[in-house]
This record gives C-alpha cells, structure tokens and sequence, in this order.
C-alpha cells in the first residue's frame, strides 16, 4: 500500500457513507496532480509524496473540511423549541402523575399518609426523568434529520414577521401556575384525607368506623371547614383561569 | 504575541468570503482543483488545498458551480468545475456589493 493509500483510507474512515468515494476520488486525484508538480521540479516520486501530504496536514482535520461533524446534542435551531416542549410537559404531567399516585396509595391505606407522599414524589420523580429522557431523545434526532427543517415546526406560520405580529399586551402571569396548581391539590388531599376513611368504613360495611376525628367537631367547626376550603378553592381556581391579581381576585 | 492570534483569527473570517467570490470569479471556464489553486496563487491569493477542494464541493451543493468527471490531455481523470447560471447571477451581485464595500472601507480607513 503507497502512502497515497493510506492517507486516502485515513481521510475515508471520517468521511460520511454517501459522498465517501466520491471525495476519496477527488483527493486522489488532486494529490496526484501535486505530486506531478512535485517531480517536475526535481525530487525523487517518495519525496514528492512526503511532502505532499505533510502539506495537506492531517487527514482526520481535512475529513472535517469536507463535513462538518455536529459537536452539540440539540442545536440552536432547535433548542428553544426543545425548551418549551419539555417545560409544558412537566409542568402538565408532573402534578397529575403525584396527585394519582398519591389518591391510589391512600385508597389501599388511607391512614399511612408518609407513604402515600413518599410514593407519590418518588413517581413524579421517576416519571420526570422519564419525560427527559424521552423528549431529549427524539429532539437528538431530529437534530440529525435532514427531513424536517426546524423552522416550520417551531413556527406557527411561514410568512415574514410583521409589526402586526406583535402581541397586544406581554403575556406576563402575576400569578405563578405550579403554586396555584399545588395550593389547589394540597386543598384536595386534606379534604379526601378526612373524608376518606370513614367512607370506605362505611363502604366496605364495617359496623363502627373508627372517624379521624372527633365526632363532636362535626357539629359546628367541620361544616365551617369544608366551607372555608370550597371557598380557597374556587378563588384557586379562578386564580389559574385569570392569571394576573385583579380588583376582583384579592 | 496575542495580538497576533487575534489578527489571524480576524483574518481567517476576512478571507472565508473573499475565497468563495474569487472561486466563483475565476471559473467562468472549467478548471480542476489543482489548476484552479494555481490561477488563484498567480493571481496573488494563496490558498490552502485543504480549504479549496471542500470549499468546491460546497458550492455545487448550494448550485453555484457544475463539475463532472473527466479525462482530459493527461490519461488521469479529473474533477472539472465551472460556474452555473445560478453561480453567475450570484457572482454579479457579489461583484456589486463588494465594490461599493470596498469604496466605503477604503473611506473609512484612509
């Protein structure tokens, strides 16, 4: 194997399947032309080859010249798109897999409340890392397709941007949805947390359900109660419907 | 000793786009990568083999330039390029924008 061969197989080994023969070909044949050159002026074939190649540098470098290798996982064109597919999930799935988990675990054992919170975060932490995974995979690829063009899927419409395009006021929310959505489902959990038990008492037919709490408070102050947290939860709601503080809201 | 990186740094960029133009303003006859590199070298604008040859490929793929395959006067085939109609209306408008570039710079710098 001459040295040509051998540089030549060096620049392949990091050239892409497609344009590989074609490009060894064309290397090939200009580096023959400068070894002519080379001859001309004097020196012997192997000198001519040497120096040649010395000049060309090395072969992995003039491999790259030819195509770029992509150095990142998810590039700028993407990234932003990548960003605001994987906050919106989180941020909807999160909560509804934690608050699942937890009304499951409580329905098996209504009264070890530790564990079902245990679970319940232990799940939202392993489905979080799932949806990472799973959504930084399929971006990976996408990077690496030629098939899609990042720009019609991150933008809604094709057309040029105009002045009009500007929105009316900056969407900006006063009133953060995580905290809103937990306040919601912390209301929640103490309400099935004292209803719970002595339904599926009564439900599964025992004769004397032992109440979580004093039959006496049921009187008065649980009435108020169950009141006072109906009435946190639709201002909750109505919190995460609206989104900024209005007159009406505090 | 760091200005000079910075220099040749600044260079490289300088030079990345003047390249493509004087590739595409001397092809209007076909040449192959190695009787391009020396027109260009006569003309006064070394360049490298290994910025050439990837530089040519680049511009077909973008359609500026055509090549094939051929064997002309010597018995080994080469790879000729030469400037397409899409390369030529490109080149015109280069050519425009860098004179009136070159006017406002050399203002600029005098």
């Amino acid at each position: 194997m001459s040295l040509i061969d051998r540089y030549i197989a060096q620049v392949g080994r990091h050239l892409p399947d497609k344009d590989r023969n074609d490009i060894e070909a064309e290397i090939r044949s200009m580096l023959e032309d400068m070894v002519d050159e080379q001859n001309q002026t004097g020196v012997t074939n192997e000198a001519g080859v040497t120096a040649v190649l010395q000049q060309l540098g090395d072969p992995a470098l003039l491999a790259e010249k030819y195509s770029p290798p992509k150095r990142y996982l998810i590039g700028p064109s993407w990234y932003e798109f990548y960003v605001k597919i994987l906050q919106r999930v989180l941020v909807t799935a999160l909560p509804v897999v934690t608050m699942v988990i937890f009304i499951l675990t409580l329905t098996k054992d209504p009264l070890d409340f530790i564990n079902a919170v245990g679970e319940a975060v232990g799940s939202a932490f392993g489905v979080g890392l799932q949806i990472l995974f799973w959504i930084t995979i399929v971006f990976v690829f996408l990077e690496r397709s030629d098939e899609v063009p990042p720009n019609e899927l991150s933008r809604q419409n094709n057309r040029e941007w105009t002045v009009a395009d500007l929105p009316l006021l900056p969407k900006t929310r006063q009133i953060s949805i995580p905290e809103t959505v937990i306040d919601i489902a912390s209301i929640l959990f103490v309400l099935v947390w004292i209803v719970l038990p002595s339904t599926l008492a009564s439900f599964r037919g025992e004769p004397n359900p032992v109440p979580f709490l004093h039959p006496n408070l049921w009187n008065f102050w649980l009435p108020l109660f169950f009141v006072l947290m109906g009435l946190t939860l639709i201002h909750e709601v109505f919190k995460l419907k609206i989104g900024n503080w209005t007159p009406a809201l505090t | 000793m760091e200005n000079d990186e910075l220099v040749q740094n600044m260079l490289l960029e300088l030079r990345r786009g003047v390249i493509s133009i004087a590739v595409l303003s001397q092809l209007s006859k076909e040449e192959y990568g190695y009787s391009l590199l020396k027109a260009l070298s006569d003309k006064g604008l070394e360049v490298d083999q290994s910025t050439l040859y990837p530089l040519l490929r680049r511009l077909e793929a973008q359609g500026l330039l055509q090549s094939d395959w051929r064997i002309a006067d010597e018995a080994r085939p080469r790879r000729y390029y030469v400037i397409s109609t899409q390369g030529k209306a490109v080149l015109a408008k280069l050519k425009k924008e860098w004179s009136t570039m070159t006017a406002t710079m050399s203002q600029m710098l005098s």
